[in-house]
Order: C-alpha cells, then structure tokens, then sequence
C-alpha cells in the first residue's frame, strides 16, 4: 500500500465514521473528523518529543 | 468519538508505515483510482481535506520513527539529538500549517486569495514532509 492509498483510505474511513455517528454531534463535518484526528496526531508527536528529550539527557 | 476517529486512522497508518516517501509521487504499478469522499458540492472542504490528512500523517510518522530511534539500543546521543531536531521542525511546521488551514476552512468560496493560500500551506506541509524524508524516513 503507497501512502496515497493509505491517505485516500484514511479519508474514506473517517467518511464512514461521520455517517454511522452522524447523531454524534462532534461530528459535524469531515475537517472536524480530520482535525480531530491531526489532534491526536499532535498529541502523540510531542509525547515522543518530551520522551526523546528525557532519553538523551539520560544518554548525555 | 475523536479516539474513535483516531483509532481507526491509526489502523490505516499501521500497516505501511515505510512504504514510501512521503514527498513523492504515488508509487508505480497496479491499478489505483484517485478519488475522494470530500462533499462534492462543498469546494473548501474538497480542497482541504486532503491537507489535513496529510498533516496527520507526518506527524504520526515523525512520532512513530522518532520513538524507535529514541528507543534503539542502537541509538547514541548524537541520532537522537539530530531525530530530535527533525522531529521538533516537522512538529513547527505542522503547527503552522494547520493554524492557516483552520484559517482557510472559515472561507466560504475558493477564490484565488484562497488558492494562493492554500499554495502556500500545500509547501509548509511539503517542508515537513520533506525534513520526515531525508532525516528520519530512510533511517
């Protein structure tokens, strides 16, 4: 799988999702779907920064 | 609902986390229809749905190859100092990106001050793509 195709599946997942939970109502759109998922994304990346961080103070 | 969005995108991501670079173009060989589920009838979500996307992208992949060279035994401090600094980059840019992206999703027409944007954004993402490839995708 290339990584357009995983893009291209990313979106059509989070399509589905905001149709089966389309009562939930903070899932109002796609780029609300989209963003949420950046979030988590963001979330995730700076967890792995602080920890590297904590890693080579540990290393040095 | 947002971990549940999340999860399901991190099902997508798990399988080819280095299956190509995520600068370049789509890989070769097999069939491939290049489509979109974005509505239709709605131009700015139709362009910038698939930036979004792309922004989360990088940065799970920049936390998934910084952790494993973080977590290397392999790993002295000079490779995790320089995956440490890619990481922290790709994160800026991403920041950035999406702070003009939120900005872009409150357009109601895609005119050309929009595209001209979005250009804009489109390279800011290409940048941390780009810093992904070359300092912590191939390693």
């Amino acid at each position: 799988m290339t990584v357009d195709q995983a893009l291209q599946m990313a979106e059509m997942l989070v399509q589905a999702a905001r149709i089966a939970y389309q009562d939930d109502a903070s899932v109002v759109s796609l780029l609300d779907s989209l963003r949420a998922a950046d979030d988590v994304a963001r979330d995730e990346l700076a967890r792995a920064i602080e920890d590297a961080n904590k890693r080579l103070t540990a290393a040095e | 609902m947002k971990y549940i969005i999340a999860f399901i995108f991190g099902l997508v991501l798990c399988s080819p986390t280095f299956a190509a670079d995520l600068s370049a173009n789509a890989g070769s060989g097999g069939l491939f229809a290049l489509g979109t589920l974005a509505d239709a009838n709605n131009p700015v979500e139709m362009a910038l749905a698939p930036e979004y996307t792309r922004l989360a992208v990088v940065r799970t992949r920049t936390a998934n190859r910084l952790k494993a060279v973080a977590n290397s035994k392999e790993s002295n401090a000079d490779s995790i100092k320089s995956a440490l600094y890619a990481a922290t980059q790709v994160q800026q840019l991403a920041d950035e990106a999406r702070h003009d992206l939120d900005g872009l999703a409150q357009r109601k027409a895609v005119d050309i001050g929009f595209s001209a944007s979005l250009g804009v954004v489109r390279a800011t993402i290409k940048r941390a793509e780009s810093i992904y490839d070359a300092q912590l995708g191939s390693k």
